[in-house]
């Protein structure tokens, strides 16, 4: 691959790293980070450098997801873990409105979290908040909540040196590389000789933090390192997504008896929603106090898995599992496109991980793939 | 006369009790034995075919499917029909058909049949007139149905 | 995205910095239609206008259970008056049944486009509406009569399940009693007290006899009978791109945010829930879409 000139702010050395964590506390921004709980990785809010899972990594396969104790001190020697910045940023509950019954009055919750820091963003996270960026910033209807925590947030990215056998956003996002979407890049070298972040700054806000920051010159060895982390996460990566028009592929397919058997196995648990850094369904709640004079409007995450997601009186429209996960990777992978002029995926591979039952939806993909590559050859054959 | 075997089956089928053999014969000619399983479709609202069913064994279920609601029309078992309007083309299936319990049919292809129709007017009669029969008997089943005489 | 060319949209009302925030309306009037049917005309607390086009929905709120979309059922434009004809089917239609006159509703709206009634002039309109179909639709039919010579001939076809269950029976009476007016209405059975006709709405199509090329058709109901209607006039010459229909899913926000009310590529809430039917006839086919 051919080098690119990269322009650093600067490298900072891995015992250092703290220094960072302390200049955004300093500015008052809550710091959220990946930490290893419950034997898997997932993002917590952190106040030091030693909450994050130094010298652990992670084997991800459809299904499955373990911890490996490699005891060095790569502290983003992993994938992603469980969840997303997304519950940052669009949480998965949230009071929109207190009503008083007397005169209906209406007060809305205002957000009084601190600012956010997303330390340790990979390029997926960047691709899936850039895509949630189009859904709740840019229509006509802007969402002010999320509008304001991702005004106020600031995003420290990491790129990504041990993708795992679920990833594939280079077949279906833009990764590994952190090209933009960040505030802060990090490239993570010499752990076993001198143990170091390469920085890169992509926006005045990322300029103004590491301003605070004792940074060392970088070298031109210092390219080539980057660029080697890169070139392995890359080559890590198999390409897992039928090389075809995949929108199309999947409007074609409504009738597929595929969809049939992949219900067969689906449990309708919810997990890829659930797990999935760009799923943006909601629904609103009502609630009331025992004695009625009080009720409170919530909004909370939302799942095309359940029953009742596309009930109307009389029944729901999407009364069989099958036409359930149909709308779900359609949507993701077809009608997301036409809605939003983008893929709703970022091959970050969760989906595959946290499904319990393993179906991976790179294998499903390939599967339609082949049934219509099929089809056409009968035809040709026929004709 | 490779048809014959297909014609014996068909004479003992209630639809063409008292026609003339030679009759039966001519329209065999249109026929297949055809088997569909349990919660198969062998017909979809909209789709074009030009077939209808005559049911040995098993049962179906004639359906709609309204959006939000699939509704259970009638439910059809041994000896009855399925499709009608092949008699007036341009034909799109109404219903949705589905296998309920594994059925043996025959098969026509309503082409050959109407041709057939076109070709000998007597047997065209016949024929008609025992679709009649069939569709004058769904009216009135239909219409006992809709006065909700359980309410 | 469908382009079904229906702009440009009237303001959205909501409250201040958030569409999801309702304004506070007042009941100013009550009237039941029908068994489990009835009207309630709003009105802002703070007396302002509202502007709305014919097929649009607002999202009403009660205290305590939550919103609802309803169509806007009365004369489309600007007034101060906001009607909505509700059936009592779910927890919150049956919380608005039960208010009164000067009980608040929230409301959030208008959403969704619009029946394009005026950039239908010349044309014979016919309105196929069934149930409570005919309350969306009732701007549409509001609209042709306040502007007659805009427009050819003028059906309404109206199918309800019973006599008891015809909605606005008077104002219906009123336009076919103009010579101008076709009024058919159909229910689906009743007693010998009821002189009308009796049998399904599609069979009062094959009666009505028009010049396909120069139709309009809205049609409004349930699936299954749009479904049945559209086949109806297509045997009559009435082509896909003359006929627009009205979708229903689950709405919750209004705002295409919630995702529940999509259908295909679509959010019916923003980009229907009118539209022409050449357009989505493709989805209308696919079954649990």
């Amino acid at each position: 691959m051919e080098l690119r000139p990269r322009s650093f702010a600067g490298q900072l050395k891995a015992d250092q790293l703290n220094s960072l964590i302390d200049a955004l506390l300093d500015q008052g921004y809550r710091v959220i980070a990946p930490v290893k709980r419950d034997a898997a990785i997932t993002l917590a809010e952190i106040r030091t450098s030693e909450s994050l899972p130094q010298g652990w990594g992670d084997e991800q396969q459809p299904g499955s997801f373990r911890l490996t104790d490699r005891g060095d001190t790569e502290y983003f020697g992993f994938a992603v873990g469980a969840g997303s910045f997304k519950q940052y940023l669009f949480p998965s509950r949230r009071k929109l409105l207190d009503i008083d019954r007397h005169d209906m009055s209406m007060t809305k919750v205002e957000d009084t979290e601190k600012p956010l820091a997303f330390l340790g963003a990979r390029a997926c996270d960047l691709d899936a908040i850039a895509i949630q960026d189009r859904v709740f910033m840019g229509s006509d209807f802007v969402d002010p909540f999320y509008a304001k925590r991702r005004n106020e947030c600031i995003i420290i990215a990491v790129n990504c040196h041990r993708p795992s056998s679920t990833c594939f956003c280079t077949d279906a996002g833009k990764g590994p590389e952190c090209r933009s979407g960040f505030d802060v890049a990090l490239t993570e070298v010499g752990v076993d000789d001198d143990h170091r972040f390469l920085v890169e700054t992509g926006s005045e806000k990322g300029t103004a933090l590491v301003n605070n920051l004792d940074l060392e010159a970088t070298t031109e060895a210092d390219d080539a390192a980057r660029q080697e982390i890169i070139d392995r996460a890359v080559a890590a990566m198999q390409p897992a997504l039928p090389d075809t028009d995949i929108p199309a592929l999947l409007k074609a397919a409504t009738e597929s008896p595929r969809w049939e058997s992949i219900a067969e196995r689906c449990l309708n648990c919810a997990n890829c929603t659930l797990s999935c850094p760009t799923c943006f369904c909601s629904g609103i709640e009502d609630v009331t106090d025992l004695d009625g004079t009080h009720a409170e409007r919530w909004q909370t995450w939302s799942s095309c898995f359940t029953m009742d997601h596309s009930y109307i009186h009389g029944g729901s429209i999407r009364r069989i599992g099958a036409s359930r996960y149909r709308q779900w990777l359609t949507h993701k992978m077809s009608f997301w496109v036409d809605q939003f002029g983008m893929s709703g995926c970022t091959g970050c591979g969760r989906c595959v991980t946290w499904c319990p039952v393993g179906i991976d939806i790179r294998e499903e993909l390939r599967g339609f793939a082949g049934d219509a590559l099929e089809a056409t050859t009968n035809e040709e054959a026929t004709a | 006369m490779k048809n014959k075997p297909l014609s014996d089956l068909m004479v003992v089928h209630p639809f063409f009790e008292g026609m003339d053999r030679d009759h039966v014969d001519f329209i065999a000619g249109c026929a297949q034995n055809k088997r569909y399983k349990a919660g198969e479709f062998m017909m979809l609202m909209g789709k074009e075919a030009d077939e209808f069913y005559l049911i040995r064994s098993g049962r179906v279920a004639v359906e709609m499917d309204a959006g939000n609601r699939t509704y259970v029309v009638q439910t059809v078992g041994e000896g009855g029909i399925i499709g009608w309007s092949w008699l007036n083309p341009p034909l799109s299936v109404r219903y949705d058909v589905r296998v309920m319990d594994d059925v043996s049919v025959f098969a026509f292809n309503a082409q050959c049949v109407r041709d057939k129709c076109d070709a000998d007017p007597d047997f065209g009669f016949n024929i008609t007139r025992r679709f009649m029969k069939l569709v004058v008997e769904r009216l009135m089943a239909t219409r006992l149905q809709l006065a909700e005489l359980y309410a | 995205m469908l382009d079904t060319s229906l702009s440009p949209l009237p303001p959205v009302v909501h409250g201040a910095g958030d569409p999801m925030l309702p304004v506070k309306t007042r009941i100013v009037d009550r009237k039941q239609e029908t068994a489990d049917t009835f009207t309630i005309e709003l009105e802002f607390e703070n007396g302002s206008e509202f502007t709305f086009a014919p097929g649009q929905f607002n999202m009403l709120y009660t205290f305590g259970t939550g919103e609802v979309p309803i169509s806007i059922s009365g004369t489309p434009g600007t007034s101060k008056n906001i009607v909505h004809t509700i059936r009592d089917v779910g927890v919150v239609t049956s919380a608005l049944s039960g208010l009164n006159v000067g009980d608040k509703v929230g409301l959030r709206g208008p959403f969704g486009t619009y029946w394009p009634i005026e950039s239908c002039k010349g044309k014979d309109i016919v309105i196929a509406a069934g149930g409570i179909g005919l309350a969306p639709i009732r701007p549409v039919i509001r609209h042709v009569m306040e502007n007659r010579d805009d427009y050819g001939r003028f059906i309404i076809l109206y199918g309800a399940r019973t006599p008891e269950d015809i909605l606005y029976p008077e104002e219906l009476g009123q336009y076919k009693s103009n010579l101008d007016v076709e009024v058919w209405v159909t229910v689906d059975r009743a007693d010998r007290s009821w002189r009308g006709h009796v049998g399904v709405i599609t069979t009062m199509i094959t009666g009505a006899g028009f010049e396909p090329e120069k139709v309009a058709a809205f049609v409004c109901g349930p699936e299954i009978m749009m479904h049945f209607v559209i086949m109806n006039m297509n045997r009559l010459g009435v082509t896909n791109d003359q006929i627009y229909v009205s979708m229903e899913r689950n709405m919750q926000c209004a705002i295409g945010r919630c995702g529940h009310c999509q259908w295909g590529t679509e959010f019916v809430c923003k980009d229907g829930p009118v539209y022409r039917f050449d357009k989505v006839e493709h989805l209308f086919n696919i079954r649990q879409l």
